[in-house]
């Protein structure tokens, strides 16, 4: 491997998550998230010499992503996001970008710290979720919940998540509105 | 964030719905109502739910593994100057230009035997990626192979899994697991190791000498240890691997037998990979992993045993109150 293919690898390893993140978000089908997440990688790639090194990586990153999901929105069948969500999701992403952290898993504790002062009901159910992976229909079943009261748990529970995520990313400069 | 429980509600229904009612991949009926038709406020918040979403999404200890498969491919679609863009992409940007390919069908005709078996082994591998992530213990012995033809040996120890996320490796020294997002060490008499990243686990405890005398006695390698979760190996072969399927005679069972190759050229990844999946459960009966000949982790299913719900839980582990640190 080059070099620079090789420094480029420690690029692509240092913004995996936050752009893994970003697309996610921003696609219905999570199995699209692969595709859009190489397409984007290679055309960054190409594209390298364009790129201001004075300026950081992450949102130019993000400005590939950005053209390459529209023109994923108008080619595939996909639930087509407006510019108001990407936006406020770019947003999203600078501020996090702008939080204290050398690394995403440095600046995600804060999060982290979130989904563990959340009171012990809507805990579980983001445990289940996101760390073991559960279905809605799995959960639900293992703690004895409808399915729709498990959604709703669920709901409450990224709710709450969203307002702590606020809490504490107000102290910095914030470029985001309050909605 | 002004406080309006009427249009919060609604906008907490529609992202739930979005996230919540695409399990498999499709989105709920009815609850797809374009983003467009809400006002500003509301599709910001809606951002941020998403957001939410994926951000505790990338928190799961599968998040890390499937990072690194992203990398994988990204760095493979480097090397290769025509593989620029993924497929899909690829096909849909020139779908007009796809009419050209009936010249190529000659092509495709001779390729077909080909992919039929390839589309055949990633059935299979499909069904045993599936069956071995059910929340069902499996016990396995285990025994590494140092030199080329050696079948014998007695098994280093014993492996307990339980679904995608629960491992647990017995030795005299100490007891490795994983459970969901964390694993952790217990090191005799009362001291525990946890992480949410193995690389950390296996960092402390080197440098502790725990995990040293751990794999030295078990005859592993710490990169052995992360791919002992068969769920992961099946998943592994699907992407990284080029597959290869056939039906064999295992003891009284008909089995298949999945014969991987590696395609990429990464070291810490086995060079070969054998699967005997049950015919008709896709219970994996065996499994080798073969970094070089004179380098093969083998696993062997053992008949099943009753253990307890805890048991990939370190305090299962422990006597008494353990002095845990947690690995950052």
């Amino acid at each position: 491997m080059s070099h620079a293919k090789k420094l480029f690898e420690t690029l692509v390893r240092e913004h995996a998550d936050m752009l893994t993140v970003y697309l996610r978000s921003a696609l219905g089908n999570v199995s699209d998230v692969d595709d859009l997440f190489q397409e984007t990688m290679v055309v960054a790639w190409r594209r390298l010499d364009d790129f201001d090194h004075t300026r950081p990586f992450g949102p130019w990153l993000r400005g590939i992503a950005r053209k390459l999901l529209q023109a994923h929105y108008r080619q595939a069948r996909a639930r087509r996001y407006t510019p108001a969500i990407l936006d406020r999701l770019e947003a999203r992403l600078a501020q996090l970008g702008h939080h204290p952290g050398d690394t995403w898993r440095d600046k995600l504790e804060m999060l982290r710290g979130c989904v563990q002062a959340l009171p012990e009901h809507y805990h579980a159910v983001v445990t289940l979720r996101y760390f073991q992976e559960q279905a809605v229909a799995q959960l639900a079943h293992t703690l004895r919940l409808s399915i729709a009261a498990a959604k709703k748990r669920l709901q409450r529970a990224r709710a709450l998540v969203l307002d702590c995520m606020e809490r504490k990313l107000a102290p910095l400069s914030s470029p985001v509105d309050q909605p | 964030m002004t406080p309006d429980p009427s249009w919060k509600e609604d906008v907490l229904r529609l992202a739930g719905a979005w996230i919540d009612g695409h399990d498999d991949g499709t989105p709920a009926a009815g609850a797809a109502s374009p983003p467009s038709e809400h006002g500003e406020v509301t599709q910001r918040y809606l951002a941020d739910l998403l957001l939410v979403d994926a951000l505790l999404s990338n928190m799961s200890h599968d998040a890390a593994r499937e990072r690194e498969r992203r990398i994988r491919r990204v760095m493979q679609a480097l090397d290769e100057p025509a593989a620029t863009v993924p497929a899909r992409a690829r096909v849909l940007r020139w779908a007009p230009l796809l009419t050209a390919a009936a010249v190529l069908l000659v092509v495709v005709l001779g390729s077909w035997i080909q992919f039929a078996r390839q589309s055949l082994a990633d059935d299979v591998l499909t069904a045993v990626n599936e069956v071995s992530a059910e929340a069902t213990d499996r016990v396995y012995s285990f025994r590494r192979v140092q030199a080329a033809g050696e079948a014998g040996g007695e098994p280093a120890g014993r492996l307990y899994l339980r679904g995608r996320t629960g491992l647990v490796i017995v030795c005299d020294q100490a007891v490795l697991g994983r459970n969901a997002d964390q694993f952790w060490v217990v090191v005799p008499p009362q001291e525990v190791f946890l992480s949410h990243d193995f690389q950390w686990i296996d960092a402390r405890a080197t440098q502790d000498e725990v995990g040293l005398r751990f794999v030295q006695q078990l005859s592993l390698e710490s990169r052995h240890i992360p791919l002992m979760q068969l769920a992961s190996v099946a998943e592994l072969m699907q992407h990284d691997y080029d597959v290869t399927v056939s039906r064999v005679q295992f003891g009284p069972r008909v089995a298949d037998l999945l014969q991987g190759q590696r395609r990429s050229a990464r070291a810490d990844l086995p060079a070969i990979i054998r699967l005997w999946s049950d015919h008709a459960s896709r219970i994996i009966q065996r499994a080798e992993l073969s970094w070089a000949p004179d380098n093969t982790l083998v696993l062997e299913l053992l008949p099943a045993e009753l253990v307890a719900d805890q048991w990939y839980d370190y305090p299962a582990h422990c006597q008494g109150v353990p002095a845990v640190q947690h690995v950052p």
